[in-house]
């Protein structure tokens, strides 16, 4: 049972990570609480499941490419239309207007889409492999597999290319980037688009094995939004990890202690590590902002 | 000597007023009536609420959680005690403040965007709580057959009459926060807001006056749950919901927060926005939703100030011309 929990932990975990990275991509680079970042995880499952069960009725791998293109253009437009113009307004401001935007998206979906809940349908088989002992289903293992990669190429755009060095260094100083001549409203650009398009393939993935509807974005804003602070707010790596350990810690903890308060433990890990690092698990010590 | 403005605004003032003595007759319509009870509850949730947000700067995302904490109080120890109405509006308003002033040790500890997710998983883990605790809540059921208000042997059967009790509440209610805010305390909260560090060095405790905002805004909050739930008679952990807070700061911030007007003029116009809304049917939450993005980003101080923006805006515009016109001289 103990490995069948750590698979599941893994699962959500993935997604987790994925969600909390986009997040922190644009929280820690625009400054901005982006309370519509759930919806762009709802977004990405309704698309796919629009190409999938509607439209052209494609093949999965096709219907979740063709959604993510179109998240990120979308995401891109909303950037220059609306998000670009929050970077430096005040906290309040900002998050106010990402709620309500999160409100009008989750909101458009219902109109269009319906209230009722809807499975994505994949066209893998329905039993388990066995791996080693360990049952699996193959949409559990494609998201695992697929999200880690999705991560490590993430990582390669930000270390290894010319590109990623222009996101490092606006990431660590707006006003130096621009004088080193970096296009910087193009960054903002792209890591927004880039943040929502990694909510959206979260989304998109785990369509695949949970019920998709239009109200799954705000719990998964609030996780996200817990594991960027428990992390310490401007760290990847931080979110990354504790993506994946809030993962096992609820799998865990559901299998083990209590499976109604599965989502209460984000909240106490929260307090936790609030009470004794206010500056989260990988943050450095500033002034608050 | 009264120049045109300020008669113009006695008379605003006046009919205001007449319109809340008289709003019952109004209208003899009973959903309107229902509606003019709501805004009155809505009144008392934004005016505490402000208390926070508006004055101490801290943006609160659990204010539902009192709300509906105050309102289980009174239904739990009206349907299981009997005890009488207005010692469950006195005894839930309390116990919301407890509530607030335990979590204010936790979640003030913590400043900008840590305290907003604090206070929204707090939301999140009082809805969890009271949907699982079935024992006490009934869960996903509910509490029904509540009994209705009763004071000095009078029941408040009708809608009309209701009204007129919630009305003392919140006059009573601002007025203790008129006087607040007028006073040191209002002055250390607004000192909070605008420097906090600043408020230190001159001797402010940051957090007496800053959990004195949160549990006074949250002993309202009860209040205004013990309203409700004596009024609608049935109550369920959708009164927990992320949705209810985001309507209640839609209210605060449109109306004008860190103002005593701000409040009660956001919770009267969106509470009868959104039913007004309700011919567009399906999309009323998305146009809803715009609303909300379209009017922070043009009216960030809200409809209380709606005047000094409008001037603003002239001001402005007549600066862009004169510029325009300065730089058609200097090419000729």
């Amino acid at each position: 049972m103990f490995l069948q929990f750590i698979i599941n932990g893994l699962v959500v975990g993935s997604a987790y990570a994925l969600i909390a990275v986009g997040h922190t991509m644009i929280f820690g680079m625009m400054k901005i609480v982006n309370f519509a970042h759930g919806e762009l995880y709802m977004l990405g499952a309704f698309f796919t499941f629009t190409f999938v069960s509607y439209i052209l009725q494609l093949n999965y791998f096709l219907a979740l490419a063709i959604a993510m293109v179109l998240i990120i253009l979308f995401a891109a437009l909303t950037e220059r239309t609306m998000i670009s113009k929050l970077v430096g307004k005040d906290i309040m401001t900002t998050t106010l207007i990402t709620i309500g935007f999160s409100i009008f998206l989750q909101n458009i979906v219902q109109a269009v889409w319906g209230a009722n809940p809807r499975s994505l349908p994949h066209p893998f088989r329905k039993e388990p492999l066995e791996i080693a002992g360990i049952f699996i289903t193959v949409p559990r293992l494609l998201i695992i597999v697929i999200s880690i990669v999705v991560i490590i190429l993430l990582h390669l755009l930000i270390q290894k290319t010319k590109l990623g060095k222009a996101f490092r260094a606006t990431f660590q100083n707006r006003d130096s980037a621009l004088l080193a001549g970096i296009n910087v409203k193009f960054i903002y650009t792209l890591s927004y688009s880039l943040g929502s398009f990694l909510a959206a393939l979260a989304g998109g993935l785990l369509g695949m094995i949970y019920i998709i509807e239009p109200t799954m974005g705000a719990l998964a804003v609030g996780k996200a939004f817990t594991i960027v602070i428990v992390a310490g707010k401007r760290s990847y790596l931080g979110a990354i990890g504790v993506g994946y350990g809030l993962g096992l810690i609820e799998s865990l903890g559901a299998g083990y202690i209590s499976s109604e308060y599965k989502d209460a433990f984000a909240f106490v890990i929260l307090i936790i590590v609030l009470l004794l690092k206010p500056e989260g698990l990988f943050g450095k010590l500033r002034s608050q902002k | 000597m009264k120049t045109k403005k300020e008669y113009i605004k006695i008379v605003l003032y006046s009919l205001a007023v007449l319109f809340v003595l008289f709003a019952p007759f109004i209208s003899a319509s009973r959903y309107q009536q229902h509606l003019f009870v709501l805004a009155g509850i809505y009144v008392l949730l934004t005016a505490g609420i402000n208390l926070l947000t508006g004055y101490v700067g801290l943006l609160s995302l659990c204010h539902a959680v009192f709300f509906g904490f105050g309102a289980y109080t009174a239904a739990l120890l009206d349907t299981r005690f009997g005890i009488p109405f207005f010692l469950t509006l006195i005894l839930a308003g309390i116990a919301s403040g407890i509530v607030s002033y335990l979590f204010s040790f936790i979640g003030l500890r913590v400043r900008g965007s840590a305290f907003i997710i604090m206070s929204v998983s707090f939301l999140h883990l009082m809805h969890l709580l009271t949907l699982n605790l079935t024992d006490i809540t009934q869960g996903q059921m509910g509490i029904g057959n509540i009994t209705r208000a009763n004071l000095f042997g009078y029941t408040f059967t009708t809608r009309a009459s209701y009204y007129y009790l919630v009305l003392v509440v919140c006059i009573l209610a601002n007025f203790i926060i008129y006087k607040l805010v007028h006073s040191r305390i209002g002055r250390a909260w607004v000192t909070i807001r605008e420097n906090e560090d600043l408020a230190k060095s001159i001797g402010v405790n940051v957090f007496k006056y800053a959990s004195l905002a949160f549990v006074l805004g949250a002993f309202f909050a009860g209040l205004a749950g013990s309203l409700y739930a004596h009024y609608i008679t049935f109550i369920s952990p959708d009164l927990f919901l992320f949705a209810l807070n985001t309507q209640i700061l839609v209210m605060l911030i449109m109306g004008g927060k860190g103002t005593i007007l701000g409040p009660i003029v956001g919770a009267v116009v969106f509470t009868f926005l959104p039913e007004y809304l309700r011919i567009a049917d399906r999309w009323r939450m998305p146009i809803f939703g715009a609303i909300l993005v379209v009017g922070i980003i043009f009216l960030p101080n809200g409809l209380v100030k709606l005047d000094q923006e409008l001037k603003e805006w002239k001001m402005r515009r007549r600066v862009r011309k004169q510029k325009k016109l300065e730089r058609t001289v200097n090419l000729t």
